[in-house]
C-alpha cells in the first residue's frame, strides 16, 4: 500500500517547490542578478561610445612645442624625432630664445626645447609637477635625434637606423595549464555565488522548518506524512527552485555575457575569462553544497521551536561555512591553490565542494582527484540525508528549549534502536 | 466499524506517560475522551494517529491491524495546525491532498466546505488575516474535507462564537449520523454531553472510568435529592422537624437559589420524602433526584488526591 505515501512526498515536494518560487526574496534576488547581468553586459559597449564621442566632437587645436635648434645644421631630424614622440603636439621651429621664452609664459606654447648641443638642452616651461614624464619623452626624442644623425654621418641611412632604434620585443604568452591571472576574477566571482547560495538556501529552509513548528503547522502535518517525506519534500523542493534560479541566471548569463566580452577592448578581455567548464564545475559543486548543508540546516531547525532560537543553533554550521569561505578565498589571493591545507579541505564534506571548485578553476587538478572528492562529497549526501531525517524525526515533536546537539544525537539513536 | 485501542503504553525516556489504556470506539457514536492537562491525552491521539508507535499493545480497527494507508483519519489539533502567512484556499487543497484526494477533488471539496462554513470569501486571504474562531472554522475544513471514517476532534468549540458553535454542532452530528467514529477531547463538559454517548476518563496514565454516559450517571447512589421551591425555608423546616433521621445531611443550595438539597441515608427513602413535602401543602417548583454533572463525576476520577 504505498500508493498514498508516495504521493504524499510528490505532493509535498511540489508545494515546497511552488513556497519557494513564490517567496519574495527568490524573485527578487532573480531578478537583480538578472538585471545586474544585463546591464554590465552593456556597460562597456556603453562607456566606449561615450568617451570616443567625446574625442571626435571636439575640434580643439592641438597644443604647440616650440624648439630652438642651435645644434644641427637641418632642423628635419629633430622635428621628426620630437614629433614622434609627442604625436598630440604641433612642433614648430623658432629663432629667437627670449620668444621662446615668452610664449611659454603667455601659453602660447606647452613648453619650449632650446636644443643648445646635439645631447644638452634647456626645457622651458610654466610649472614642473613631480609626475611630469615629458621631459624623460624630451630625452627620448633627443637622444633618438642624435643617433639617426651620427649613424647617418656613419653611412646607415635614416631609415634604417629608424628601424633598427625603434625596435622592440613582441610577447607571446603561451600558457600549457590553467592561466591564474585571466581565471582569477570569474573564479572569484562564482565562489562568492557559491558562498552566498549556500548561506540563503540554507537559512531559507531552516525558517521554513522553524516557522512550521512555531506554527504548529507541525501537528497536522505528521499526521499526514512521515517525517522523512516531508523533510526531503522541503529539501528537494528549495534544491528544484535553486536549480531553476540558476537556470534562468546561466540562460542570460550564456547570452549577455559574449556581448560584454565583445564590447570590450582587447587588453581588458585578457584579463577575464569565463570558460564553461569552470560554470559547469560551478553548478555541480551547487548542487553538493546545498545537499550537505540544506540536510544540515533542516536536521538542526527541527530541534528549534520558536525562531529567536534557530540563530544561536545555527552558530557552528555558520562557523564552518565562513571558514571554509575565507580558506578558499585565501588560497585564491595567495596563487598557491595546491597547498596542503587546501588539498586537505578539498576532500572533507563540509569544505569540499568550494574549495574543489576553486582549486579546479585557477589551478590544474588531477582527474582522479575530482573524482575522489565528488565521490566523497556523494556519499556525504546520502549519509547527511538519512541522519537529517532521523533527527527530524526526533525534532518535529519537540517543543520548548532546544536541546544540545549531543542531547538531541542521543535521543536520536536511542528512538533508532527503538524502531 | 469499530476502532479498538488495546493495552497501549508509551514512556519517553524515564517517564511512564501511559500505562495500559483501552479504548473502543464506534461507528455513529461520539466517545469522549477526558483527562486533566498534560494526562495523556494528545499522546494517546498520536498513537491513534501513527505519529510514534506505542511501546506495547496494538491498534485494532474490526479486529485487523489499523492500516493508515486506507484509512484516513481526520485531525482537528487542539493548538491551531496550519501556515499563517499562505493562503486559506493553497492550504485546504494542500491537505486534502495529502490526506489522499486528488488534485480537482482537493480544490471542488476545499471550495465546498468554504461555502458550508460562510468562508468563500476569504479563500485567497492568507490565514493570519482571520479571527481566532475563522481560523478554528478553517482547521475543522481541513479536517473533515476528504470524508475520513475516523474523526478526532480535539477541543473543537475553542475560540468559537455561539453562532458558529451552533454550525460546527450541525457539522458534528451529521458526521455522526454518516457513520464516523468521532474522538471528542474537550474541558467543556456540557459539549461531551451533548454529543457522546461514551466517555473514557484518562488518569495517571491509565483509564480510570469507561463507559455510557447514562450508565454511569445511572451507577451513582441515588441519595441526594433537589426540591425547589420559592418557601424553601419551610422545606427545610419542615424536613429537619419530620424527617432527620432520614437524612445526613439537609441545606439550601449555595448555587442554585430557592432549592433544597437533601442527602439521604437511604435511597429508598426518598419516595417517603416526596409523600412528606407535598402533602404538606407548601408549594414547590419541582423535587427530583440530582444526578451528578460529568462535571462532578470528572472532578471525583480526576482531582488530586493527598
Amino acid at each position: 500500500m504505498k500508493t498514498k505515501r508516495k504521493s504524499a512526498f510528490k505532493t509535498i515536494l511540489g508545494f515546497e517547490y511552488i513556497s519557494v518560487i513564490k517567496n519574495k526574496a527568490f524573485i527578487i534576488s532573480t531578478i537583480l542578478v538578472v538585471a545586474t547581468l544585463i546591464l554590465t553586459s552593456f556597460l562597456p559597449a556603453l562607456i566606449i561610445g561615450l568617451t570616443s564621442s567625446d574625442s571626435s566632437d571636439e575640434e580643439t587645436e592641438k597644443p604647440k612645442i616650440a624648439v630652438v635648434n642651435k645644434a644641427y645644421e637641418k632642423d628635419d631630424v629633430i622635428v621628426k624625432a620630437i614629433t614622434d614622440n609627442f604625436n598630440d603636439y604641433d612642433v614648430e621651429i623658432i629663432k629667437s630664445e627670449s620668444d621662446a621664452q615668452t610664449g611659454v609664459k603667455d601659453g602660447l606654447y606647452s613648453f619650449s626645447i632650446i636644443l643648445n648641443k646635439p645631447l644638452e638642452y634647456n626645457y622651458i616651461t610654466l610649472t614642473q609637477s613631480i609626475y611630469d614624464t615629458t621631459t624623460d619623452m624630451v630625452d627620448t626624442a633627443i637622444t633618438s635625434a642624435y643617433r639617426t644623425t651620427e649613424l647617418e654621418k656613419k653611412g646607415i641611412s635614416a631609415q634604417e637606423s629608424e628601424k633598427i632604434l625603434s625596435a622592440s620585443a613582441k610577447r607571446n604568452i603561451v600558457t600549457l595549464g590553467t592561466d591564474q591571472t585571466t581565471a582569477y576574477i570569474s573564479t572569484y566571482i562564482l565562489v562568492m555565488a557559491l558562498y552566498m547560495a549556500i548561506l540563503a538556501y540554507g537559512q531559507l529552509v531552516a525558517n521554513s522548518v522553524v516557522t512550521e513548528k512555531s506554527s504548529r503547522a507541525m501537528e497536522m502535518l505528521i499526521t499526514c506524512a512521515s517525517p522523512s517525506d516531508l523533510m526531503f519534500g522541503k529539501v528537494i523542493g528549495a534544491g528544484l527552485a535553486g536549480f531553476t534560479q540558476i537556470a534562468v541566471i546561466f540562460g542570460v548569463g550564456a547570452i549577455s555575457l559574449p556581448v560584454m566580452l565583445n564590447s570590450m577592448p582587447a587588453d581588458l578581455k585578457s584579463i577575464i575569462s569565463f570558460p564553461i567548464e569552470s560554470a559547469l564545475f560551478a553548478i555541480l559543486f551547487f548542487v553538493l553544497a546545498f545537499f550537505i548543508y540544506a540536510f544540515v540546516f533542516a536536521a538542526i531547525a527541527s530541534l528549534v521551536s520558536r525562531i529567536e532560537d534557530l540563530s544561536s543553533i545555527m552558530s557552528p554550521v555558520m562557523f564552518i561555512i565562513i571558514f571554509v569561505f575565507m580558506a578558499v578565498v585565501f588560497g585564491m589571493n595567495s596563487g598557491e591553490l595546491n597547498s596542503p591545507l587546501m588539498i586537505t579541505i578539498s576532500y572533507i564534506p563540509f569544505t569540499a565542494p568550494i574549495a574543489m571548485f576553486a582549486r579546479i578553476a585557477m589551478s590544474d587538478v588531477a582527474a582522479w582527484e575530482i573524482i575522489i572528492s565528488v565521490a566523497i562529497q556523494v556519499a556525504s549526501v546520502f549519509i547527511l540525508g538519512k541522519l537529517a531525517a532521523a533527527i527530524y524525526r526526533v525534532g518535529v515533536l519537540l517543543y520548548g528549549k532546544p536541546p544540545k546537539l549531543g542531547q538531541a544525537l542521543k535521543m536520536v539513536f536511542s528512538k533508532k534502536a527503538r524502531s | 466499524m469499530q476502532l479498538i485501542v488495546n493495552n497501549i503504553t508509551k514512556s519517553f525516556g524515564e517517564k511512564e506517560v501511559l500505562r495500559g489504556i483501552s479504548l473502543n470506539a464506534h461507528s455513529g457514536k461520539a466517545l469522549g475522551l477526558l483527562g486533566r492537562n498534560g494526562a495523556g491525552k494528545t499522546t494517546t491521539i498520536r498513537i491513534i494517529m501513527g505519529v510514534f508507535p506505542a511501546d506495547s499493545g496494538e491498534i485494532l480497527v474490526d479486529d485487523k491491524p489499523i492500516n493508515r494507508n486506507e484509512l484516513t483519519i481526520g485531525y482537528l489539533p487542539e493548538e491551531r495546525g496550519m501556515y499563517p502567512k499562505k493562503k486559506i484556499i493553497d492550504q485546504l487543497v494542500y491537505f486534502g491532498r495529502l490526506h489522499g484526494l486528488s488534485k480537482n477533488d482537493a480544490i471542488s471539496s476545499s471550495k465546498q466546505w468554504l461555502e458550508r462554513l460562510y468562508m468563500t470569501e476569504y479563500a485567497n486571504n492568507k490565514l493570519e488575516t482571520l479571527s481566532k474562531g475563522n481560523q478554528q472554522k478553517i482547521q475543522l475544513a481541513t479536517a473533515v474535507m476528504c470524508k475520513p471514517p475516523v474523526v478526532i476532534l480535539d477541543e473543537p468549540f475553542s475560540g468559537l462564537d455561539p453562532v458558529n458553535a451552533m454550525l460546527l454542532k450541525d457539522i458534528i452530528k451529521e458526521l455522526i449520523n454518516e457513520d464516523t467514529i468521532v474522538f471528542f477531547s474537550s474541558h467543556q463538559m456540557n459539549y461531551i454531553e451533548e454529543f457522546c454517548e461514551d466517555i473514557a476518563i484518562l488518569n495517571g496514565g491509565t483509564i480510570v472510568l469507561n463507559g455510557a454516559i447514562n450508565d454511569i450517571k445511572r451507577s451513582y447512589r441515588r441519595d441526594m435529592i433537589a426540591i425547589d421551591s420559592l418557601d424553601y425555608k419551610n422545606i427545610l423546616k419542615l424536613i429537619f422537624e419530620k424527617f432527620s433521621n432520614e437524612i445526613i445531611s439537609a441545606e439550601a443550595d449555595n448555587e442554585i437559589d430557592n432549592r433544597v438539597k437533601v442527602k439521604l441515608k437511604e435511597p429508598s427513602s426518598k419516595q417517603s420524602l416526596y409523600n412528606l413535602i407535598s402533602s404538606s401543602g407548601i408549594d414547590i417548583d419541582g423535587m427530583g433526584i440530582i444526578q451528578p454533572t460529568l462535571n462532578d463525576i470528572f472532578v471525583e476520577y480526576t482531582e488530586d488526591k493527598i
